[in-house]
């Protein structure tokens, strides 16, 4: 997993529940980094399960809830940390079609050893967009949260169903975008 | 907590916080300069990339240009190579930004322009031809190739054109289509000449054949007599050299048609052999027969031209055969085919010559033409007659020994009847075109009577009759025709004149009656002249009630009748009278009434009306011939004779005819022999009369 993900987690841990509490789920987890990321390192996803178990733990939310809301808030900071990306979507619909075979592909060539989640998309018809979300990792809620993200980002009125589709060897959520 | 311990505790975290960014620190400094080695890598890679292709195409001996991908304004072109500006005149700089339609002019073929555009605006690659025009305005020829450049995504982003000069290779190709469009021209031209000669030639040769039969019956001095027969005899033999010319000439400009008509194969290979019996008699040599039972009784085909094929090949072993025996030998081979094998005992080919054996022109040595005489036509013609069967011919010989020249062509079986032995007997499909309505124009009375009576006995009542183009113009205008016959010499508006004036009247809608073309020409060309006047088919006169049923077929509709009832066939009208065999005229009665009435029925009053037209046209003609010699009026005379010919052959007159054929041919004879020929057409004329009435 990108570094990004983890220092901007921090960022909004901070933010949210104050200094205090990075140390304290920094402390309470046993991390192989000690809790040192970069943003342009890649380390273990495991780490960061760890470290939401431990918010969780901290501040009584669900793991689920928080890791959508991280997902929702890091949508944002992606809008302006990498503002290229918006240029030519203009719908949530297209941002999303977008991710798979546009934004993964740079990501690809920034960090060949990036392991990054499948998103295929479908238009079942002008309403409705199928997106398909498959990986080795369980943050399937995560990608739910920045899905939520996009949508608040473009100001659209879109639900969001999801189905899951587990595998032992894969992660899979069958996420169904319909606009109202 | 006490106060101390509390701040131990946030020291403890802020060393703890110093110490994650410091490693964090660490981390990105060994990440960058992991990527700054990476890229250093990289870059090293890419130059030395650039370096190559750089060479590559900088230096390359064709001439490249890249350009956007703008196909409404540009495109424009962003970079061209040094052999790009040596063979367009301009530097990079004068063209870059510039689009390539600057190299372009109005002797650029825009067919290929369009095809380039095309191909580019659906992304795909483009190679062809091009004349381009360099800076100071010289043309080149340039073998382009055009490859779309696209971005991962599939998007046109770029074309790279990779042109090469091929201006010398383009020039001798030029030059060389030229030669070929030249050389076959003149092979044109040369059958036309030898077509349009032997045709001439052949008209005067039947009246010196038929003029020499006629002085045979006359009273002679044995001197004369003898000089007569050996008039007689040559000119035969140039008749036949002058047919071998015409065919081979058809045949070259690809003009030669075979038939396609059921026929009595045991009945084809009699008369053949019949043919031949006493020039194989004379040579005092045995001849062999063998007629296999396996072969079909009917076959569908040209009989004529599998007659003359044998008949070219025993002519053939004749020539080269002084004792010993000719075969004749017929099979059937297991791929279905029909073989002929003339074998023979003569002298053989030698095996260096066996080769081309069946070239035109082509004899087995020089000295053979002026020992045996011939064109070495022959062999060609049958070899090319065989092809056009669908069959093949060969040979095998030993020198000295004889030769053994075979053919084989595919066997059609046709359905026919066996008592007819006759070669004549052609049985066409019997047909229904008892719906049609057809309209003929001639303007000779006899001739419309007698295509009427053909018309009828095909079953065709709804017969337009008119006898001239205005007023066959005027019908047009009111009626509905399947077919028109048009006769092409008229006076007032010929038939050219007539059919180009109903096609421009039918101009722009969809009605197209076909015009079939009637005439008494056989020259070349002249297919070509009634199709380019908007005629749709051809037929020559005398009409030969078999290939105006093929005509009719090919453009009227029709339905088509039970085989069984296809014994009431339609009988052969006579044979172009030029062709007729000239030493059979003398034993025609003046008028074969058998054959007449089999074609015109046995309507009396028909037949009356048939007669007196007949006798007021020939007198009038004859009123012509006269006034012809009186005035020494070469065509007149000619077209008086031409005149009588037609009608007399639609009367079955085949004598009238004949002689009518000869005085066309010799118009330009002297007063005497026109006078002569004058008395013979009186007199057969009044043959006629007493005959008939």
């Amino acid at each position: 997993m990108k570094g990004i993900v983890f220092t901007e987690f921090f960022q909004l841990v901070e933010t949210l529940f104050g200094t205090d509490m990075v140390d304290d789920i920094i402390d309470d987890c046993e991390l192989e980094t000690d809790g040192a990321y970069t943003a342009v390192g890649t380390y273990n996803h495991v780490e960061l399960l760890h470290l939401v178990g431990a918010l969780s733990k901290h501040s009584n939310i669900p793991v689920k809830d928080l890791v959508y809301k991280y997902g929702h808030h890091l949508f944002s900071r992606f809008s302006e940390l990498m503002p290229h990306f918006f240029e030519e979507p203009q719908s949530a619909f297209e941002f999303l079609e977008s991710v798979h075979d546009t934004i993964h592909v740079e990501v690809k060539k920034l960090y060949p050893e990036a392991n990054l989640p499948s998103f295929k998309t479908t238009r079942e018809d002008d309403k409705t967009l199928i997106m398909v979300y498959e990986s080795q990792c369980p943050f399937a809620d995560f990608a739910h949260g920045l899905m939520a993200g996009c949508i608040d980002f473009y100001k659209e009125d879109i639900e969001i169903d999801s189905e899951d589709q587990n595998t032992d060897e894969m992660y899979s959520r069958i996420f169904t975008l319909k606009k109202k | 907590m006490t106060i101390d311990n509390d701040a131990e505790h946030k020291i403890e975290r802020m060393k703890k916080r110093l110490a994650r960014e410091k490693n964090a620190r660490q981390q990105a400094e060994i990440l960058l300069e992991k990527k700054s080695q990476e890229l250093y890598d990289i870059n090293i890679n890419l130059h030395e990339n650039i370096r190559l292709l750089e060479a590559t195409v900088v230096n390359a001996k064709d001439a490249i240009m890249i350009t956007d991908s703008d196909l409404v304004n540009g495109p424009n072109i962003i970079y061209v190579n040094h052999a790009f500006s040596k063979l367009s005149g301009y530097t990079a700089e004068e063209v870059i930004g510039k689009t390539p339609r600057i190299f372009q002019g109005n002797a650029t073929d825009r067919n290929v322009l369009d095809d380039l555009k095309e191909k580019l605006s659906n992304g795909k690659s483009f190679q062809g031809e091009l004349k381009n025009f360099s800076k100071d305005g010289a043309e080149y020829w340039l073998d382009i190739n055009i490859t779309p450049v696209k971005d991962d995504k599939g998007v046109v982003t770029h074309f790279t054109a990779i042109e090469r000069n091929v201006t010398e290779r383009k020039a001798s190709e030029i030059e060389l289509q030229r030669q070929i469009e030249k050389a076959e021209t003149a092979n044109v031209s040369k059958s036309e000449f030898l077509a349009n000669m032997s045709h001439e030639l052949r008209t005067p040769m039947n009246g010196i054949i038929g003029l020499s039969d006629l002085l045979m019956d006359t009273p002679l001095n044995a001197e004369q007599e003898q000089s007569i027969e050996a008039i007689n005899k040559s000119s035969e033999s140039l008749l036949i050299l002058l047919n071998d010319i015409l065919d081979f000439s058809k045949i070259e400009a690809g003009e030669m048609t075979l038939e396609n008509i059921p026929f009595n194969l045991k009945a084809v290979i009699d008369d053949t052999t019949k043919l031949l019996k006493s020039q194989i008699e004379d040579k005092k040599i045995e001849f062999k027969y063998h007629y296999p039972s396996s072969l079909p009784a009917g076959l569908i085909g040209d009989s004529t031209r599998l007659q003359q094929i044998i008949i070219n090949l025993i002519g053939n072993a004749l020539k080269f055969t002084d004792k010993g025996e000719i075969a004749l030998t017929l099979s059937r081979t297991e791929d279905n085919m029909m073989k002929i094998v003339v074998d023979d005992t003569g002298i053989g080919i030698p095996k260096d010559r066996l080769n081309d054996i069946f070239m035109k022109f082509t004899q087995a040595d020089e000295s053979t033409s002026r020992r045996f005489g011939g064109t070495g036509l022959g062999l060609s013609i049958s070899q090319k007659l065989t092809e056009l069967m669908g069959g093949a011919i060969g040979v095998h010989s030993i020198e000295g020994q004889g030769s053994s020249f075979w053919f084989k062509i595919p066997i059609i079986e046709a359905d026919i009847d066996t008592t007819h032995t006759s070669t004549d007997t052609r049985h066409l499909t019997k047909v229904d075109f008892s719906n049609a309505n057809i309209m003929v124009v001639d303007d000779h009375p006899i001739n419309l009577m007698y295509m009427r009576k053909l018309l009828k006995k095909m079953g065709i009542d709804r017969v337009q009759m008119v006898d001239n183009g205005q007023e066959a113009f005027e019908y047009t205008q009111v009626g509905m025709y399947d077919a028109i016959l048009m006769d092409c010499q008229m006076p007032g508006m010929d038939g050219f004149e007539t059919t180009e004036s109903i096609r421009k009247m039918h101009q722009g809608n969809a009605l197209h009656t076909p015009i079939i073309a009637v005439t008494a020409n056989a020259m070349k060309g002249d297919r070509e002249k009634c199709i380019a006047a908007g005629m749709d088919d051809y037929l020559s006169k005398p009409v030969d009630p078999n290939a105006l049923q093929q005509t009719l077929q090919k453009w009227v509709r029709y339905e088509e009748l039970d085989l069984s009832s296809a014994e009431s066939s339609i009988p052969t009208s006579s044979e172009n009278i030029q062709n007729q065999d000239p030493v059979s005229v003398d034993t025609l009665t003046p008028v074969d009434l058998p054959a007449l009435r089999e074609l015109f029925g046995s309507d009396s009053e028909d037949e009356r009306m048939l007669f007196d037209l007949f006798f007021t046209t020939s007198d009038e003609a004859v009123e012509s011939l006269k006034g012809a010699i009186d005035s020494d009026d070469n065509q007149r005379w000619r077209k008086a004779a031409h005149k009588i010919k037609g009608s007399a052959a639609n009367m079955r007159a085949e004598k009238l005819a004949f002689i009518c054929a000869e005085a066309e041919g010799m118009y330009q004879a002297t007063i005497q022999t026109k006078n002569s020929l004058l008395n013979s057409i009186q007199n057969e004329i009044a043959k006629i009369k007493k005959q008939l009435m």
